[in-house]
Order: structure tokens, then C-alpha cells, then sequence
């Protein structure tokens, strides 16, 4: 493992160099310079992983060399070996990004745990990389199922502010993929090596907002035990999300705004002014100009998140995406449940007619119970129909069969009947739909079969027959 | 003693703990790896050699020190300055030579100088300068009559070099020039020379160039 990490060492002095060339190069693949000016371009085409630098160095000194790193942001991890042991130049090197820092003659002991821990550090780094690349992959905008115009649309206004600082606001109903986008905004961004964190502002109770977005200082209000770093400050140099953004108080909104144009703020309980470079991408099911209107939303405030706006079409107005969107999902389920299963032709066209009114997180939601419950090779219009019943939704698609849509219901006049009587009601429905299958019904509603007992128990329901769905 | 004969002293002090430390580093490294793992005979061998070197180094840089303090007065004798001048560019490498331009137009034909003496101090300057690290540098060698009190100065101005790191007031100390000098003891010897031999030794620029200036 510590045979792949590259270390460069610049000592003027050769017995140094041998040294430590010595000490590490049964571990480690080891280069040497004896120059400062030497350094950058070494790095450049070594791409080492570790530098063990002295300060006195000819050419350029060591200092010098460590702010060049620091300005190109060179990624190499920096040891300081020098003969001085002045505290200033120590806290000089450290500020400018130095790992650690030994005065020679240092115990070459201790320089071996440097190295180790830097090599630990390195390797968990590389993981973090791997595992972002591996969520940022499927967030890349090429992996996001959208072929339709409106789609294609939003991609496109997308890429070509990618890699600015713009705030965007993603506008659009509950379950058309704001977050997805959201996320894919900062993947494919040149901040995507930084912290994506996101809040939803309706789903935090308001007086706890503030300490989410900025963070408080210990004993800033009852409760407030240690100090807690806020989403502004976890995100700086990436994105921060603020989901359903209609739903900040005028308060909070005021704080916002202020954050977004000065770029720094204070912790909750602090007085120290902290700066952060953090992306906003907003989002909101509301329609924030109708919520200006009503006083409800800052019209500054708005006009400072709607710099880039994105609208996110309905399932329904993108026809063209739904097969994609059918088959990813199957196969997404089918994998994640070992299954095969298939849906008809009919099947698919009435999923592709219904109005989905909770959108893609509906569709995802349906295709998964198929996957779970059906069992069967293939899927037919009549169990899409079932599972559909069995959420309850109460907006028809169009007849696959008879090409016409239905009509929508009236909102059923129901008496007011006990807890009891609607959960024994229920019940029943779900056996009727799952052909009475005790298994299958307890799936559905996601309750264990010892429950399900219980419950038919409970309510004197007797299983008749037993089928498939 | 003054605040200034303190600071010299403290950075005369840091010079040559640098200059120490770096073998010991070597010397306590050879050894900490000594016992580190079962050392093949070869690597016991190169560690005496190693520890052997590295004494002998900081005995090297000690004694380049003392011998500067042994420096006796030099004979001053009428000397042909420009014949001096000439015969230290001779004995340098020639590549280092050529790029060496000398004009002593300015300076009187004879001086009243230990030939000997100037020759070696300006042989300090020019054959300890490392010219290797330093592609592009060049020197120029101007001799005239800007001294003090009309006395002959020799400047020896570099250029493609940057002097500026080594301060004006001590940059004589001993290792304090050891970016741009060999040895790094080159310039105090020429100091202690001045000092001997009634001379100023300086840090001059001109002609967009920085470098040394010895008034004789």
C-alpha cells in the first residue's frame, strides 16, 4: 500500500538526502532535489503524494516553495525539515498548508509516524474521492433520464452556468426531481470536490432553523451544550440546498439574504464574523412571485435566489421520458430485489397516460411495489391498476384499452366512521387486491406477517382463497 | 554590548547551528535506522561511511571558521591593480571566465596592496560563487577611484542573481551566503581580510546589477 505513495525530498544537503532516501525507499518511491526552484517542476510531472521540504534552500527557500503549493493548489502533503526551530517560521509553514514540522536533528522515529499518518490521511482521502466520484457519476448530467424538450431545456441552461457562482432556483411540484438536480448542479460543478449539504426549510421547526443554517456557539440558548457548525459553513466551497425555500419565516429570510450578500455571517451566540464561499440552489413547490406578492416572500430576497431560474415539468408533460424512466426503474428494483420481472406493452402505455400526479417519486414508488409484489414474469394493466388503487390515488389515467380517459372522480361524501372501522375496512380492500395472499397484503402495507395475524384477528376477518396478484 | 552586536552574534550563532545540524541529522539518522531492523553488511558499511563523512564535514566547516581568525596582516607593495585583476579572472574555469567582463579604465595603474591578499579575496568571491546554480548569471569587475577619500574601489557586480535575501549589515556572516556560495564562508573571509588589512567590505550595486564592493 505505501509502495504506491511517491515522496520527494529537497534538502540541499546530500547527507540528508541519502538519508532519508535510505530510510523510506524500501516503502515508498522516493525522489530527490537539492534545489528549491527545483521543486514545482518535479511535482508537476512526479505527482508525489508527500514532500519532505527544508527551508534553507537555493533557488528558491523553502517558504517560497510552500506558497507556490498553496497558490496552485498543488496537491501534495508537506513535511518541513529545517534547522530552525523558530516559531514564527513554524507557524509561517503551518499557515501555508505545511502537515508537520521537525527541527534536524529530528528522530527519524517520529518523521516515520508523520509519514504513516500522512499515508493514513491519503488513503481515507482517496476513499472520500472514490465514493464522490462514485455519487457524483450518478448525478452526471448524461446519467439523468431526460430526453424531452423541457428536459433538455433545463440541461442546457444548466451547463452554462455549471461553473459559476449563480444562485439557481429550482421551481417545481413535489416529486419531480428538484433534489436530483439540485445535486446534479454541484457534481458537475467545479466545486464538486467540496461538501454538498442540503436543508429543507418545511420540514425543520422554525426556531431551530437558524442554528441549522449558521450554527451556534455553546450556551448561545437553552440546550445548546457544544457549539454546532451550520449548513452555510459545512457546505463552504460547495452547494448548499435549501429545499421548499417558500417556507423560511420573513425573519430568517432576512438572514438569508443578508448571507448571500455579504457572504459571511455569525454563529448563533458568536461574534465572530465567519466568510463562506457557499453555492445556493433553491428550490420551491410554491410560486415564490405569488408569495412576494402576499408579503409572504422578500421581493429582494427573491430576486437574489431567481438569478438562474429552472422550472422542472410534470411527469405528464414529458411523455417522452417515461419509457426511460420505466425501464430504469425496473431494472432498478429487478436488481435490488433479484427479480426478472417484466411489464406488457399494454401495461407500460397506460403508465405512460396516467397523470402521475406525484410525479417521478410516484412512478419510482409503483414500479418498486410491482417489482415486490407481483409474482409473475410480466406485469399487466390490471396489476399497475391494483397497485394504484392501493395508494389510494384518486386521479385516473387515460384507458390504455379504450383510448379515452376516465373521468375524475368526485370526491367521495364519506361518513365519519371509527379508527377501527377504516383500518378494518382497509384491510380488507388490501386482501381483496392481494387475492387474499397474507404475505403479499402485509408487504403491501408494510406490517410483518405476525402483525397481519394480528390484526385479521383482531377484526374477525377470515382468508378465503389464496392467489397471486 | 550593543543590540546590534547581539543580533550578530544570535545570527552567527544561527548560521552555524544550521550548518552543524544538518550532518548531525544524517549522523543520528544512520544510526537510529542501525537499530531499526537486522542490517545487512552493506548497509553497516555505508553507515560507518556515512557517520565517518558527516564528522568530517562539520570538522570541515569548524576549521574554515578557525582559519579565518589565524589571517595575519597583508605587505602592501605598488601593484599593478589591472595585472591583478587580470590574473584572478585567468585562473578561474574558463567557462566561468568568459562570462566575466572587467574594466578598471577608472583605477590608478599602480596600488599599494598585498597582491597576494587581493588576489585571494577576489578569487573568494568569484571561484566560491556557485556558478552552476546560477545559469544565467554573469559579473562585471569595475575598478576606479569612488572610494572613500578618492581611494580605489573594485566592485564585482552580478547579474541574473538576487542578493536581496542576505540583508545588508551582517550578509558577511559565516553560512549566511550559502545560497549563492559554496562553502558559505567565502565572504567572511574577505570581511575578515578588510578587517586586517584596513579595506571596506560591502554589499554595491550599479548598472541594474548587485554585488560586492572592497574600497583598498
Amino acid at each position: 500500500m505505501e509502495g504506491e505513495h511517491k515522496i520527494l525530498i529537497a534538502d540541499d544537503e546530500a547527507g540528508v538526502r541519502e538519508l532519508l532516501t535510505d530510510l523510506l525507499s524500501g516503502s515508498f518511491n522516493v525522489d530527490a532535489v537539492d534545489r528549491g526552484d527545483a521543486v514545482l517542476g518535479r511535482l508537476a510531472e512526479g505527482n508525489h503524494d508527500i514532500l519532505i521540504l527544508d527551508l534553507q534552500l537555493p533557488g528558491m527557500n523553502g517558504i517560497d516553495v510552500l506558497r507556490a503549493i498553496s497558490e496552485k493548489k498543488t496537491r501534495v502533503m508537506v513535511v518541513i525539515i529545517t534547522a530552525s526551530n523558530n516559531v514564527e517560521t513554524a507557524i509561517t509553514t503551518m499557515k501555508l498548508g505545511a502537515y508537520d514540522y521537525l527541527v534536524k536533528p529530528f528522530d527519524t522515529d517520529k518523521l516515520l509516524v508523520i509519514i504513516k499518518n500522512i499515508v493514513e490521511k491519503l488513503e481515507l482521502e482517496k476513499e472520500v474521492d472514490t465514493l464522490r466520484e462514485q455519487v457524483g457519476e450518478k448525478f452526471r448530467f448524461r446519467n439523468i433520464i431526460g430526453k424531452s424538450p423541457s428536459m433538455l431545456r433545463v440541461f442546457s441552461t444548466l451547463e452554462r452556468v455549471i461553473d459559476t457562482d449563480s444562485t439557481i432556483l429550482i421551481s417545481g411540484d413535489s416529486g419531480t426531481g428538484k433534489e436530483i438536480i439540485a445535486k446534479a448542479i454541484h457534481y458537475n460543478s467545479n466545486r464538486k470536490q467540496f461538501p454538498f449539504r442540503s436543508l429543507d426549510c418545511s420540514t425543520i421547526p422554525k426556531d431551530l432553523i437558524g442554528s441549522e443554517l449558521f450554527g451556534h456557539e455553546k450556551g448561545a440558548f437553552t440546550g445548546a451544550i457544544s457549539r454546532k457548525i451550520g449548513k452555510f459553513e459545512l457546505a463552504s466551497k460547495g452547494t448548499l440546498f435549501l429545499d421548499e425555500i417558500g417556507n423560511l419565516s420573513i425573519d430568517m429570510q432576512a438572514k438569508l439574504l443578508r448571507v448571500l450578500q455579504e457572504k459571511e455571517f455569525e454563529r448563533i451566540g458568536g461574534n465572530q464574523i465567519i466568510r463562506v464561499n457557499t453555492r445556493i440552489v433553491a428550490a420551491t413547490n410554491k410560486d415564490l412571485r405569488e408569495l412576494v406578492q402576499q408579503n409572504r416572500f422578500r421581493e429582494d430576497l427573491y430576486y437574489r435566489l431567481n438569478v438562474v431560474p429552472v422550472y422542472l415539468p410534470l411527469l405528464r408533460d414529458r411523455k417522452e421520458d417515461m419509457p426511460l424512466f420505466i425501464d430504469h426503474f425496473l431494472r432498478k428494483y429487478n436488481q435490488e430485489y433479484g427479480r426478472t420481472l417484466n411489464i406488457d406493452i399494454k401495461a407500460r402505455i397506460f403508465l405512460t397516460e396516467y397523470r402521475w400526479p406525484g410525479n417521478v417519486r410516484q412512478l419510482e414508488n409503483v414500479i418498486k411495489r410491482l417489482v415486490l409484489l407481483s409474482t409473475g414474469q410480466s406485469v399487466d394493466t390490471e396489476q399497475v391498476k391494483a397497485i394504484l388503487d392501493l395508494e389510494g390515488s384518486s386521479v385516473p389515467a387515460v384507458d390504455a384499452e379504450a383510448g379515452a380517459p376516465d373521468a375524475v372522480d368526485a370526491p367521495r361524501e364519506r361518513k365519519i366512521v371509527s379508527l377501527d372501522e377504516m383500518e378494518r375496512d382497509y384491510l380488507e380492500r388490501a386482501l381483496e387486491k392481494f387475492g387474499y395472499n397474507i404475505s403479499l397484503t402485509a408487504k403491501a402495507l408494510e406490517i410483518s406477517r405476525k402483525t397481519m395475524h394480528n390484526k385479521l384477528k383482531k377484526y374477525g376477518i377470515v382468508i378465503r382463497k389464496t392467489t397471486g396478484v | 554590548m550593543s543590540d546590534a552586536g547581539y543580533d550578530i552574534i544570535e545570527r552567527l550563532i544561527r548560521n552555524i547551528s544550521h550548518e552543524i545540524k544538518n550532518p548531525l541529522t544524517t549522523i543520528r539518522g544512520y544510526a537510529q535506522m542501525l537499530g531499526m531492523k537486522p542490517c545487512e553488511p552493506d548497509f553497516i558499511e555505508k553507515t560507518r561511511k556515512m557517520v565517518i563523512d558527516n564528522v568530517d564535514l562539520i570538522d570541515e566547516r569548524m576549521n574554515a571558521l578557525y582559519d579565518v581568525f589565524g589571517l595575519e596582516p597583508g605587505n602592501p607593495v605598488n601593484t599593478d591593480l589591472a595585472s591583478v585583476l587580470n590574473a584572478v579572472v585567468g585562473q578561474l574555469d574558463p567557462a566561468i571566465a568568459q562570462r566575466i567582463s572587467l574594466d578598471a579604465t577608472g583605477a590608478p595603474r599602480e596600488v599599494g596592496i598585498d597582491p597576494g591578499q587581493l588576489t585571494r579575496a577576489l578569487g573568494l568571491i568569484l571561484n566560491g560563487f556557485c556558478w552552476e546554480n546560477f545559469p544565467s548569471a554573469d559579473a562585471r569587475i569595475l575598478a576606479d577611484r569612488s572610494g572613500e577619500g578618492k581611494g580605489v574601489a573594485v566592485r564585482i557586480l552580478f547579474g541574473g542573481v538576487d542578493f536581496s535575501d542576505m540583508g545588508s549589515g551582517s550578509f558577511y556572516l559565516p553560512f549566511s551566503g550559502k545560497k549563492h556560495f559554496r562553502r558559505g564562508t567565502e565572504l567572511f573571509e574577505v570581511f575578515a581580510m578588510s578587517e586586517k588589512n584596513g579595506w571596506r567590505f560591502d554589499i554595491a550595486s550599479g548598472e541594474g546589477r548587485r554585488g560586492f564592493l572592497l574600497v583598498i
